[in-house]
Order: structure tokens, then sequence, then C-alpha cells
């Protein structure tokens, strides 16, 4: 009896420690994303008030006029896969060539060289971007050799480049990290099976680094699509995402349950995409799907 | 045993490989005769794995040349050549199911093999190690053994020329490592393909090949059957690497060409038969002498030695180790040390077993010593 009483207050004991460890967790949780979301939600369906903001009502039609606002979700969902893709095609040679070819002596010194723009604000960088891309910066500079003069600021191709140079380091660094535990021996294998250094590169290489090529991109990827600080700066209003309009809804035209509803599609569309490419991604990497329990 | 004629598989010619200015291997001359079952053996570091990569394709040497069928292969990638190799630790490819991991050889092949006919052939590779119906199995459903096989049957499947085996039952537990020995040496024989295997193991090397080669720091120290290594080492790295053995070492007091003897204080003469009688030995140079603990007799210091051995030494048991058919003794010695001795349970009978501590005789017949220098 005795024994029993004292294991249930073990019991006990266990899992009130159990909650005080969660705790914080679920705090955070709950009024920093829950309760937000939930504000979101009951703003989604009401109306804007006379001077703005949100007053009381039970209605979707924040959601049928989310067409007003089309631009900015075409960019979005163009430029945010483009540039991520981009990174991938870029990122990837680069951590190849840190994680296989230099050797151990230089690899870190030069990883931290990828990271090292990470020092200095995105916003200054950006500006730095502007003022190149800007009339009197690289199409002036071409012109003076020739070129027919470009525009080349406010564009989608300036808004491409400014994403992929912020976001690239975070695409490299999986990248690097699941071809530098690539078992070398592997390779000596392949070769050994007849492969030349291309097929082994196709045949084994790529699909053992594809878990790297999947985090990044998904981690470029929600950042992306969430981004506003580079389409507004390099885009100039032309080029806006998602960010942008949300950043006008609630903070210039004070359309705040407009602005509810077109976060909340952003969430949905977003989780959507996601769930697409980590389905195709595995169904690729056939052999990873199914190692999973 | 060759049906190529006189065109050995494998010939290394003086081949050195030099890393930074170290020798991993050195000026190695060998030739494999096809057919043969290999064994290069030696401590870790001697060479013998770069020895083999030499061959795989995964080195160049430095200097030196290496011929596969009497073809030149400096400058051939690994991916051209006719050899193929099981892997240290596998590598099997963790990506791809058994028979993927099988198929990719001969998914290489130029020209292309169809699929009803590489389906053929991982099937038949799968009999060969006896994994049936294992091919849609991933790799890590398997256990050591099995992926041990699997590598084999990934090697085989292309019916290579030559087949290299770094160290592949060096990861597997006692009894499957025996097992294994039996199988390869028995595949060797069905397929009659060159077998070249690595090991650092002497046991393993002995009871599969029919050839060891036995490697030190780079070089070559010794070439020849099991037997001949063992009944006739070059050397007393040879004596002491293969088989276990008391050395002692002395300075030659008298030597010709078939006996050498040393003079030891508190002992007295010393002496063995010459191994080498190509190396001739003089008076006043360094030799050793190879006493295998088999020839060892050991009796309680109660009781007297038979009559014919010559030398006859007093000790005490320090430690004992029961090997089933056999009991390891370590014998402490004055001057010589510990000293080794085996004795077979028939002839340490239940009662005459030593302990700990126990006063022993013992000796052994100069003319069962081997004098190596």
């Amino acid at each position: 009896m005795t024994a029993a009483l004292a294991t249930s207050n073990e019991g006990r004991r266990k899992s009130v420690v159990t909650a005080l460890l969660l705790a914080p967790t679920a705090l955070w949780f709950f009024v920093l994303l829950i309760l937000p979301m939930l504000v979101i939600i009951v703003f989604s369906l009401g109306e804007r008030g006379p001077v703005g903001g949100y007053q009381a009502a039970l209605t979707l039609k924040q959601y049928a006029s989310l067409g007003s606002r089309l631009a900015a979700f075409k960019n979005t969902i163009m430029l945010a896969p483009a540039g991520t893709l981009i990174s991938v095609l870029v990122a990837y040679p680069l951590a190849y060539f840190l994680a296989v070819k230099v050797s151990p002596r230089w690899r870190y010194g030069l990883l931290v060289l990828v990271v090292l723009p990470f020092w200095t604000s995105l916003l200054v960088r950006t500006y730095a971007w502007m003022f190149i891309l800007s009339g009197k910066g690289l199409p002036a500079l071409l012109a003076a050799i020739g070129f027919p003069e470009i525009q080349m600021i406010n564009t989608p191709f300036a808004v491409l480049l400014g994403i992929v140079y912020a976001y690239m380091p975070l695409m490299v660094l999986p990248i690097f990290v699941s071809l530098e535990k690539l078992d070398k021996r592997l390779l000596d294998a392949a070769a050994d099976l007849g492969s030349s250094p291309l097929r082994s590169f196709l045949t084994v290489t790529l699909p053992l680094s594809l878990p790297g090529v999947v985090t990044g991109s998904l981690l470029v990827f929600i950042l992306l699509m969430g981004e506003f600080l580079i389409p507004s700066l390099l885009g100039g209003g032309k080029i806006f995402f998602i960010g942008n309009a949300l950043v006008d809804l609630f903070l210039q035209s004070r359309n705040w349950p407009l602005g509810a509803a077109m976060s909340l599609t952003l969430v949905i569309v977003m989780l959507v995409l996601i769930t697409l490419y980590v389905r195709l991604t595995m169904a690729a990497s056939a052999g990873k799907s199914r190692s999973l329990p | 045993m060759s049906d190529h004629g006189s065109v050995p598989d494998i010939e290394f010619r003086s081949a050195s490989k030099h890393y930074g200015g170290v020798a991993a291997v050195e000026k190695f001359d060998l030739v494999v005769e096809a057919g043969t079952f290999l064994s290069i053996l030696g401590p870790s570091g001697s060479g013998k794995t770069t020895s083999l990569r030499l061959i795989a394709g995964f080195e160049q040497p430095t200097s030196g040349d290496i011929l596969i069928r009497g073809q030149s292969v400096t400058d051939v990638p690994p991916y051209r050549r006719a050899v193929n190799m099981v892997f240290q630790h596998y590598a099997l490819f963790p990506h791809m199911t058994v028979a993927q991991n099988i198929a990719y050889g001969l998914r290489n092949q130029r020209p292309r093999l169809d699929n009803a006919e590489i389906a053929r052939r991982v099937g038949e590779a799968l009999e060969l190690v006896q994994l049936p119906g294992f091919g849609d199995r991933r790799i890590f459903q398997m256990s050591g053994g099995q992926q041990q096989r699997v590598a084999l049957a990934r090697a085989l499947v292309n019916r290579p020329n030559v087949l290299l085996l770094d160290e592949p039952l060096a990861a597997l537990d006692r009894k499957l490592r025996e097992d294994m020995q039996h199988e390869l040496q028995s595949l060797q024989r069905e397929l009659g393909i060159t077998f070249v295997l690595v090991t650092h193991d002497q046991e393993e090397a002995m009871s599969m090949s029919d050839v060891v080669c036995l490697m030190n720091k780079g070089r070559i120290v010794q070439k020849g059957s099991a037997q001949e290594l063992y009944d006739r080492p070059a050397d007393a790295f040879v004596a002491g690497f293969v088989g276990k053995s008391n050395l002692i070492a002395g300075t030659a007091t008298a030597a010709d060409g078939t006996t050498a003897s040393i003079v030891m204080d508190g002992i007295g003469r010393l002496s063995g038969q010459r191994t080498n009688q190509a190396a001739p030995l003089a008076a006043g140079q360094a030799v050793t002498l190879s006493v295998r603990p088999e020839i060892v007799a050991v009796v309680p210091s109660t009781q007297t030695l038979g009559q014919d051995l010559d030398i006859r030494l007093e000790g005490r048991i320090v430690n004992r180790i029961f090997l089933g058919d056999l009991t390891e003794y370590r014998i402490h010695h004055p001057v010589l040390g510990n000293v080794l001795a085996r004795r077979s349970r028939q002839a340490d009978g239940s009662a005459s077993s030593f302990e700990k501590g126990d006063a022993v005789a013992f000796g052994w017949r100069s003319a069962d010593v081997l004098a190596v220098s």
C-alpha cells in the first residue's frame, strides 16, 4: 500500500516536472502564435472601420476581394520559387567545391567567408545593390562601353538578384553539411564498378546530398514567401510581394480585415506548396521515403 | 590453373608509392598468377592497403609500373579496369536496394545490357552468395554478415578477372568470420578467378590463401605458402608475425650454413637451424632464435624432462590461458624473461595441468629451433 502510494506520488511528481519544463514553450507558442493567429482569423472575417482598423462582422467578403491584390500573389508565387531554384543552382557548386575539392586546411576559413555578409545589416547591403543597379551604376557602366542602356532597378531581375544574394548562405550551409558527411569510399566503390566521375556524381553524390538541398530550399523558400525589404528597395513599388501588400494594408490604408485575409491565404498557399515539394523530393529519392518509419 | 597461357593476372614492377616523401609502398615486385588466391598480410601501416588501391587504380604509383594481364594500367582510371573490389566496411550505397547495389556495375557496362539480363545476373549473384530473394531489401535492413555478402555479390556480378578484398572479414564476429573464410575459399575455387586479399590477421591469410605475401614498412618481407612462412621464416619479423614464437636475440658465437649459436649468461649455449641459407651468417653477427611454443615441453619440477631435450631450464608459471584443445602457459625464467609454451590436452592430462606459481622444468630440442637474422 505504501509502495503503491510512493509510485503514484513518483508518477505525479514526474508529470509536474514535465509540465513545468513545457510551460515556457507552451506559453510562448500560445501568446505569440496561437493567440495572434486567432485574432487574425477573427479580423479576416470582419469589416474595415470607417476610419480604418477593424469593425466586428461575420463576412467572407475580404476573401472575395483578394483578387484586387492578385499582382502581389503572382509576384510572390513566381519569384519565391524562382529565387529558391536559382539559389540551389548557385549554391550547390559552391558547397560542392567547399566540401569536396578544397583541402580541409582552407575549408572552414572559406566557409566563414560565405557567412561573412551576415555580419552587416541586410538593409545596408540591399541599399548598396540599389546604387549598383540604378541608372548611374551598372547600366551606366555598360552604356559607357557601348551597350544599349538597360533598365535594371525596379525589375524582376533586380529583385531576384537581391534575394539570391541575400539568402544564398542559408542554402550553402545545409548542402555543404550533407556533402561533407558523404562517405568518400562510396565514390571509390562507384568508380570501381565502372562509373565515370560524372555518373558517380549523378547516381551517388547527388541523391545522397538531396536532404541538404531540401532543407536549404525550405529555409530559403519560407523566408522568401514573407520577404518585403528587398522587393520594396529593388522593386521600387513595381515588383512587390505579399509582404509589401501586407505592410501597405496594415500601416498605410489601414484595411486590417483585408490584410488579415491576405496573410491567412499566404499561410495556406505556403503549406500547400511545401507539402507538394516535400512529397515530390521524397518520391525522387525513393529510398529515403521508404526508410522513414 | 591458368587458362591464359603464362600471362600473370597482376604484376608489380618495382612500383613505389610515396606520400610527400614518405614511402607507403617501396620498390614492390610481385607477380600474381591467374587463378591464385593471394593474401597480402602485414601489420597496420605496412602498405598492404595501398598496394591494393594501386591495383584498383585509386592511387597512382610514384614510380614503377603495374600490369593487369600484361597491360600497363598506370594511366587507366579505376572505372576502366577489369578488377573489382570488396571494400572494408563494404561501401554499399545506402540509398539503393540490395538488387540496385548489385546491378550498379552491370548498368555501367557498354554496350548496355537489357533489364531482363541485368535482373537475371543479379538473381544469379544473390544465389551465389546465398541471399536469394533479398533483392528488394534495403541495405540498413541487412546484418553485417549479409552486407558482406552483398558487397561480394556486387563485385562478382561483373565477372572481373581479379577480385580485390580489403579486410573483408574484419567487421564480422568470430563464428561468422570462420564461415566466410570457408565460403570465400570455395568460391574462389569454383570461379577460378584471382583473389587478392589484404588482411592484418595472419590466421585469415594462412587459412585461405595459396600464397601469402608478408609486408612490413612498405616492402615485401617474404612470399610463399603459409607453411613456408611458418616453417622457414626469412627473418625475425616473419617468425614473430606468423604464428606465435619466443624470440631470443643475441650475437652469433658460431655459425655455418645450417646452424647458428649464441651464448647467454646463466644458460650457456643455445642454437637453432638456419632458415634462410641464401643469406650467409658469420660469427659476430646478430641472430635471433625462434622457439615456437609448441616445441617447448613442460613438466612439474619434481619430474625429469624427456631424454631427447638438449635444452633444460627451470622456471615458474606466471599465467595460464585455456584454449580448449590447447593450454598456453607463460613461464618466467630469470634470464629469458617470459617463455610461452603450449601443451595439448592429451599431454597435459587433467591431473597434471599447472597453476599460477607452480615451479616447472621446461626445455626443447635445438634441432626444432629456427635461427633467423
